[in-house]
C-alpha cells in the first residue's frame, strides 16, 4: 500500500466516518481529539454502522473486528507523528482550523499529506497556516461517510500536482468517487443543490404546497428524496448557512437566501431535528 | 369523453393515460376539426399565445365543457384573455413530455369558477397519480425547479469543472440517478435556454439568468441528445 497510517483530527460524525472508511480498507487510523469524552460516542456510532452491514450480510463479524482493531483514539497529538496522511475534520471555524493545521504540521513528517474536510472555508486561506502548503488540500466528504461515495478534491492555489494526484489515489483506495472542485465557496455540490431549494422557498411563499415540489423533483430527477425534504433533513439552518456563505463570499445574488428560509430558522423550525421544518415530523 | 386537441407526442401520452384510466378519448388535430360534446377539452396545440387565444374563443362556442389549456411558459389567465366564458377555463402543465399520467399541475385563472375547477381536478385525478394545485405563476412548479441546477452546472463547466464531475457530484453526493447536465441534454439545450430566458425575464430572479455557455452551445447547434452532441456526445 502506498500509504499506511492515516490520522484524523476530530471525532465528530465526519471524522469518525472518515476514520472508519480508512480502517475498512486496511489503513491504520489514529483519531485525535482534545476531549476523550467523545471517543466512546464515536466508537458506538462506528460499531452501529458496521453492525448494520453485518445484519445485511455485507460484512462478516471478523471483518468488523479486524477493522476496529486498526483504529485507535488519542488526546496526544504526538501519536500522529508517523502518519502518511492527516485529515482535519474539526469544527467549521477558520481560527480553529488554522490553529489545528499549525499544530499538525509541527508534529508530522515533511512527506505527510494534510487534508481538510472543510465545506465552507477556502483551502487557499487554510493553507496559509502551513510552512508547506503544497502538501495541503481539501478533501470534502459527504455524510454519512461510510455510505456516500462522493469526495470533492479541492486543490488550493499552492497545492502541488503531486499532492492532488496522491489525494486522488487515496480517495480511490477508500472506494470514493472523486471530483475536482475549484477553491470557491460551496465547491461543486453545495453550489448546485441550494438553488432549487431557494427557488422552492419562493414557490412556497407564492402558495405552492412543498409536497408538490418534492413530488415533481423526485419523479423528474429520479431522486430518492425531495429537495425541500433535504432542507429539513440537514436542517434549515444548514441550508441558510450554505446559501449565506456563498452569497457573502462570492457576492452572488443567485444565492441570496430566501426570506422563507430565514423565517423558518428564526422560528426554530429547523426540520427533522426539531420536529418541524418545512414539513412536520 | 375527453377531447384532446393537438397532434403531438404529449397529446398522445395524455390520451393513453386517460384511456388506461377507463376514459373515452378522442384526439383532434385542430379546433376546427373538432365535433361533438365532451366532459373535458384539453387544448394542447402548439403553445403560441395569440393562436391559442383565438382557438379558445372558437372552442368555447363549440363545447360547453370545461376547457383545460396546456401551458408551460404562459399565464393561464393570458390564455383566457379573449374568451367570453372565462369561468370555464383552467391551465394545466405537464413535465414537458415526461411523467404524463404521473404528475400534472392544475392552475386556475382569476375567473375560473369553483365548479369548473372542482370538476377538472376530479377528472385529472382519475388519470394522473398526482395533481399539484399551483397558482398562476409562469412555469408553475416544474419549469421553475427543474432546470436551475442544470444552469448552474453549465456555469461551473465554464469555470473549469468537467461535465462528468458536475454530474457525479449529484449522482454520488445525492444519489440522484438523473443528474443535471444529462437532463439538459435529454430535454434539449434550445428548450432549456428558452425556459431559463423566459423565467429570468418574467421573474427577474437571478438564478434563472441563462448560462452563456448554454447560449454558445445552442448557437453552435449543440442541442444535446437530439443533435448528437450537447454536454455529452451521442453516437
Amino acid at each position: 500500500m502506498e500509504f499506511k497510517k492515516v490520522g484524523i483530527i476530530g471525532t465528530g460524525l465526519m471524522g469518525g466516518g472518515i476514520a472508519q472508511v480508512c480502517a475498512q480498507v486496511g489503513y491504520t487510523t489514529v483519531s485525535y481529539d482534545v476531549n476523550e469524552a467523545a471517543f466512546d460516542r464515536t466508537r458506538g456510532i462506528i460499531q452501529a454502522s458496521m453492525d448494520k452491514m453485518v445484519a445485511r450480510g455485507k460484512f462478516t463479524a471478523e471483518y468488523v473486528a479486524e477493522t476496529l482493531a486498526r483504529m485507535s483514539y488519542t488526546t496526544d497529538i504526538q501519536q500522529l507523528a508517523d502518519c502518511d496522511i492527516v485529515v482535519e475534520a474539526v469544527f467549521e471555524n477558520l481560527e480553529v482550523k488554522l490553529n489545528v493545521l499549525k499544530q499538525v504540521e509541527a508534529v508530522v513528517s515533511e512527506k505527510c499529506l494534510i487534508f481538510s474536510n472543510t465545506s465552507a472555508l477556502s483551502i487557499t486561506t487554510l493553507g496559509t497556516a502551513l510552512q508547506h502548503p503544497e502538501r495541503f488540500m481539501g478533501t470534502h466528504f459527504f455524510s454519512p461517510v461510510p455510505v456516500m461515495k462522493l469526495v470533492e478534491l479541492v486543490p488550493g492555489m499552492e497545492t502541488s500536482e503531486e499532492t492532488y494526484m496522491a489525494a486522488a489515489r487515496w480517495a480511490e483506495s477508500i472506494k470514493k468517487v472523486s471530483i475536482k472542485a475549484p477553491d470557491t465557496c460551496g465547491f461543486i455540490s453545495n453550489r448546485l443543490m441550494p438553488l432549487p431549494q431557494n427557488e422552492g422557498a419562493e414557490l412556497i411563499a407564492l402558495g405552492v404546497d412543498p409536497a408538490d415540489i418534492d413530488a415533481c423533483w423526485i419523479l423528474f430527477n429520479k431522486a430518492p428524496m425531495g429537495t425541500m425534504a433535504i432542507v429539513d433533513s440537514g436542517g434549515s439552518h444548514v441550508t441558510l448557512g450554505c446559501l449565506t456563505s456563498i452569497y457573502e463570499g462570492m457576492e452572488d445574488d443567485r444565492y441570496r437566501p430566501h426570506h422563507y428560509i430565514k423565517q423558518l430558522v428564526a422560528a426554530g423550525r429547523l426540520g427533522v431535528k426539531t420536529g418541524q421544518g418545512i414539513f412536520k415530523y | 369523453m375527453i377531447y384532446i386537441i393537438g397532434e403531438n407526442k404529449r397529446s398522445h401520452l395524455l390520451g393513453e393515460a386517460a384511456v388506461k384510466a377507463g376514459h373515452e378519448v378522442t384526439l383532434w388535430c385542430s379546433v376546427e376539426e373538432m365535433q361533438g360534446e365532451c366532459d373535458l377539452v384539453i387544448l394542447n396545440t402548439e403553445e403560441n399565445l395569440e393562436a391559442r387565444q383565438a382557438e379558445v374563443t372558437v372552442l368555447e362556442k363549440k363545447v360547453s365543457a370545461p376547457i383545460a389549456v396546456t401551458i408551460s411558459l404562459n399565464y393561464a389567465c393570458a390564455m383566457a384573455k379573449d374568451a367570453a366564458e372565462k369561468n370555464r377555463i383552467v391551465g394545466i402543465r405537464t413535465m414537458e413530455d415526461e411523467c404524463v399520467g404521473e404528475y400534472v399541475e392544475l392552475t386556475k385563472t382569476f375567473d375560473t369558477d369553483a365548479d369548473t375547477y372542482a370538476k377538472v381536478l376530479e377528472l385529472l385525478k382519475t388519470f394522473n397519480e398526482r395533481v399539484a394545485e399551483v397558482p398562476d405563476i409562469i412555469g408553475g412548479i416544474f419549469y421553475r425547479i427543474a432546470f436551475l441546477y442544470s444552469n448552474m452546472g453549465a456555469f461551473l463547466v465554464s469555470e473549469g469543472v468537467t461535465v462528468v464531475d458536475v454530474d457525479n457530484s449529484i449522482r454520488y453526493g445525492n444519489n440522484i440517478k438523473r443528474p443535471p447536465l444529462q437532463i439538459a441534454d435529454e430535454v434539449g439545450l434550445d428548450r432549456v435556454l428558452e425556459i431559463l430566458t423566459v423565467l429570468y425575464k418574467e421573474t427577474g430572479r437571478p438564478a434563472y439568468r441563462p448560462s452563456p455557455l448554454i447560449k454558445q452551445m445552442v448557437n453552435a447547434g449543440r442541442l444535446g441528445k437530439k443533435s448528437g452532441q450537447g454536454f455529452y456526445r451521442y453516437d
